[in-house]
């Protein structure tokens, strides 16, 4: 009588529950359980190369201390942090550049569309070919002819100076890394109606006026999203590394530090524990986005 | 009410996730112990081996599972395939998923670095020495050796390789004339080299590489490899005896430094940092003249023949000397098969038994190295009719293969050959740079980096 009443009471309540449980479930077995154990991980000493001979031992936030005197990591961060910079600025320039531009074509607006967006499209594999084609050290090397015809410099070693290395990676991801970010602002653009567009003519013809007093401002939803996309496509940086420079010190990205000392050096507590800093970065980074989109941005 | 019953139960699983956080690494190293002398062909037992091979790796694999199912017919093999390039990281990655096989096929320096870490099962503890006793004979010195450190021994070898000076021959001979010979040291290699790359054709094109060499490669750590052989052709060893400390920073170890140095510097050694650049341009589009290489290149050069005199372009010397007194030395590849601690005890005697099968039982044995051309590192089969007359157009190059493998030089298996691999790549980045970077300060850093990281 009483399990009646209440499956009655809550029936509604129930079945959110119930519909609820399985997305739950999946987020429990897959993100939960995998949070908290490398969580746990991070606090022992668990290092495959010694985990027989002195087991596995509790050492609290001993390899929080230590991962910042691994140089890779130190490096990682640096390297992580000039490229999220670079591009972010790079890919939403051009993102927004090219959505502006396809925005205002009256007709194939669609076809460029899909040409921009191809990049895209291109694996991480092939991409790093094109860049180890692009850069090939040796003479025969499609920079390294430029160079030396326009500049009569000798051939350069680009992934192994410490000044161009991680330039040279950023380069193609700097100018074919927009394709996403252009496909968002598109729709963000198509978004703004044109009426705010024709109320404002009568005041200004100024292209830039109109594109800093109503565009960015109506925008800004999609600009806080990519931006907040960009942070967190560039923290998490790992495949360039990986493909064209892997073990280089000049281009080593965190992420890719903590693949090395997991898998390389097997040292899974001390990965364990950079991967909880970088989670903490990106939380952090996220909240200070959230905080100022709450204060900035414009809803239609 | 609701609410405090999904709090219970989120409290509750939280804590259940907690308790479960303890990483279980299934390994055993207790002291089980097996008689090899006293064999049970009724013993039973599934076991799982892990293969990373090309594709012609598998079907030899699949008929020595069958072999020795004639014997142990209640022995059960089950042959998981993993790709190449991942195998090591997966592997690693297994002790922590516990999802490691009981049989898997290493290079020689994880063998002892997995073995020294207490992830293979130590051969000879789990025999009493038996197994040095009645196998070892049967194996060359140096690829048994590389199987262990000290008495333990944490696998049977079972494929061996060797590097030596692969030339061009219609290269030198379009440059250097008919009556042409290979170089037999440093001074003929660099001085050949430079007349190869500065060489003009009709056109005015200058078509070919001299000498190439994978330096800081990107890809995968075949340079150290290589590196390896330069300091032993010096005479110099990375480490000490007993692995503790880098025995580089010396006069000889600078001179190996100095001589890649100047290989590039005169214009003799092409290097670059993505080493499949480098064999394609030797096997495939047959435009450098020299390159250390190994035997497994064969069926990709064994028909290049871009004069069309019906032969092989490819031919093979032995590796020039660097110094007069030393004798020219190469890398020694080494791969074996091991028993990993994950095997369970129970299974440790049918698993014990099937790597020793395949790497003893001839025809087995045999039947793989063929295929991969490369050496046995059986005793009987370094000597097998195929190495001497068994294919035509290789028999003069396996005679000189098997001198240089005479003088093979394993690489120091250690639980931070890792880490010494990505300091030998960085040393080598210094090195390229110059400026500051000579080679004796790259030597002396590089020195310095390897003794701390042996002493982490």
């Amino acid at each position: 009588m009483k399990m009646k009443k209440f499956l009655k009471k809550y029936r509604n309540d129930l079945t959110c529950y119930a519909l609820l449980a399985i997305p739950f479930a999946l987020f429990f077995l897959f993100f939960l359980y995998g949070f908290f154990r490398g969580f746990y991980i991070s606090l022992t000493d668990f290092d495959m190369r010694y985990v027989s001979s002195r087991g596995i031992n509790f050492v609290w936030f001993a390899n929080y201390k230590e991962i910042f005197s691994n140089a890779n990591f130190i490096n990682g961060l640096k390297h992580t942090f000039i490229w999220t910079v670079v591009m972010l600025i790079g890919n939403n320039f051009f993102g927004l550049l090219m959505a502006a531009l396809i925005v205002r074509v009256k007709r194939g607006g669609k076809a460029f569309l899909a040409l921009l967006y191809w990049p895209s499209l291109v694996s991480a594999a092939i991409g790093s070919q094109i860049t180890l084609f692009l850069f090939n050290p040796t003479e025969t090397g499609p920079l390294n002819i430029i160079i030396g015809k326009l500049f009569n410099l000798p051939p350069q070693d680009w992934f192994i100076n410490e000044k161009t290395a991680l330039p040279s990676l950023m380069f193609l991801p700097f100018f074919t890394g927009f394709c996403m970010k252009m496909m968002i602002y598109y729709a963000g653009l198509r978004s703004i109606p044109s009426t705010y567009y024709e109320a404002a003519s009568l005041e200004t013809d100024s292209r830039a006026i109109l594109f800093f007093r109503i565009t960015l401002p109506l925008l800004s939803p999609v600009l806080f999203l990519n931006i907040l996309l960009s942070v967190m496509d560039g923290i998490k940086i790992i495949a360039p590394m990986q493909l064209n420079t892997p073990g280089n010190d000049y281009t080593i990205s965190a992420v890719y530090a903590l693949y090395i000392e997991a898998f390389t050096r097997t040292n899974f507590s001390q990965s364990f524990a950079m991967g909880f800093v970088l989670f903490v970065i990106i939380m952090i980074l996220t909240l200070i986005q959230n905080r100022l989109k709450g204060e900035a941005i414009v809803y239609e | 009410m609701l609410k405090k019953i999904s709090l219970i139960a989120v409290i509750a699983a939280l804590l259940w996730i907690l308790c479960a956080c303890t990483p279980k690494i299934m390994v055993d190293n207790s002291n089980f112990r097996y008689d090899p002398e006293n064999v049970d062909i009724n013993m039973s037992g599934e076991l799982t081996i892990w293969w990373a091979p090309m594709d012609y790796m598998a079907e030899p694999l699949q008929h020595a599972i069958e072999r020795f199912n004639k014997i142990y017919k209640n022995i059960k093999i089950n042959v998981r395939e993993k790709v190449h390039a991942e195998y090591y990281d997966e592997l690693n990655l297994s002790y922590l998923n516990n999802t490691t096989p009981d049989i898997v096929r290493l290079d020689h320096v994880y063998i002892q670095s997995l073995g020294e870490s207490g992830l293979l099962v130590d051969l000879d503890a789990m025999t009493e020495g038996k197994v040095s006793e009645m196998e070892a004979d049967k194996f060359l010195p140096a690829t048994w050796e590389a199987m262990g450190i000290g008495d333990s021994v944490y696998g049977f070898p079972y494929d061996a390789s060797i590097t030596l000076l692969m030339y061009n021959d219609r290269i030198c001979r379009e440059v250097f004339g008919e009556d042409y010979q290979p170089p037999k040291n440093y001074e003929e290699l660099k001085e050949q080299s430079i007349a190869v790359y500065n060489y003009e054709n009709a056109e005015g094109v200058k078509p070919y590489k001299g000498f190439v060499m994978p330096l800081n490669a990107a890809d995968y750590p075949y340079d150290v490899f290589l590196f390896n052989g330069w300091l032993e052709r010096h005479g110099v060893s990375l480490l000490n005896d007993d692995r503790t400390a880098c025995t580089v920073n010396t006069e000889a170890g600078i001179e190996t430094y100095r001589k890649v140095k100047d290989m590039v510097t005169s214009g003799a050694l092409q290097y670059i940092g993505y080493y499949p650049y480098l064999e394609e341009s030797f096997t495939m589009s047959g435009e450098t003249a020299f390159m250390e290489m190994g035997s497994w290149v064969y069926d990709s050069v064994k028909d290049m023949d871009m004069d069309n005199d019906g032969k092989c372009d490819i031919k093979v010397a032995m590796m020039p000397r660097m110094v007069d007194d030393i004798e020219p030395y190469s890398t020694l590849g080494v791969a074996g098969i091991s028993v990993t601690s994950a095997c369970k005890p129970e299974n440790r005697p049918a698993a014990y038994e099937f790597v020793k099968f395949l790497t003893t039982d001839y025809e087995s044995h045999m039947e793989m190295m063929t295929r991969m051309n490369v050496f046995p590192s059986l005793v009987d089969g370094f000597d097998d009719e195929y190495y001497t007359n068994g294919d035509e157009d290789w028999q003069e190059y396996w005679s000189v293969f098997k001198q240089q493998f005479m003088l093979g030089r394993p690489r120091p298996g250690t639980v931070h050959w890792p880490d010494i691999v990505t300091a030998i790549k960085k040393s080598q980045a210094q090195l390229l740079l110059g400026g500051a970077y000579t080679p004796e300060v790259v030597v002396e850093a590089l020195s310095d980096k390897i003794d701390s990281i042996l002493q982490s």
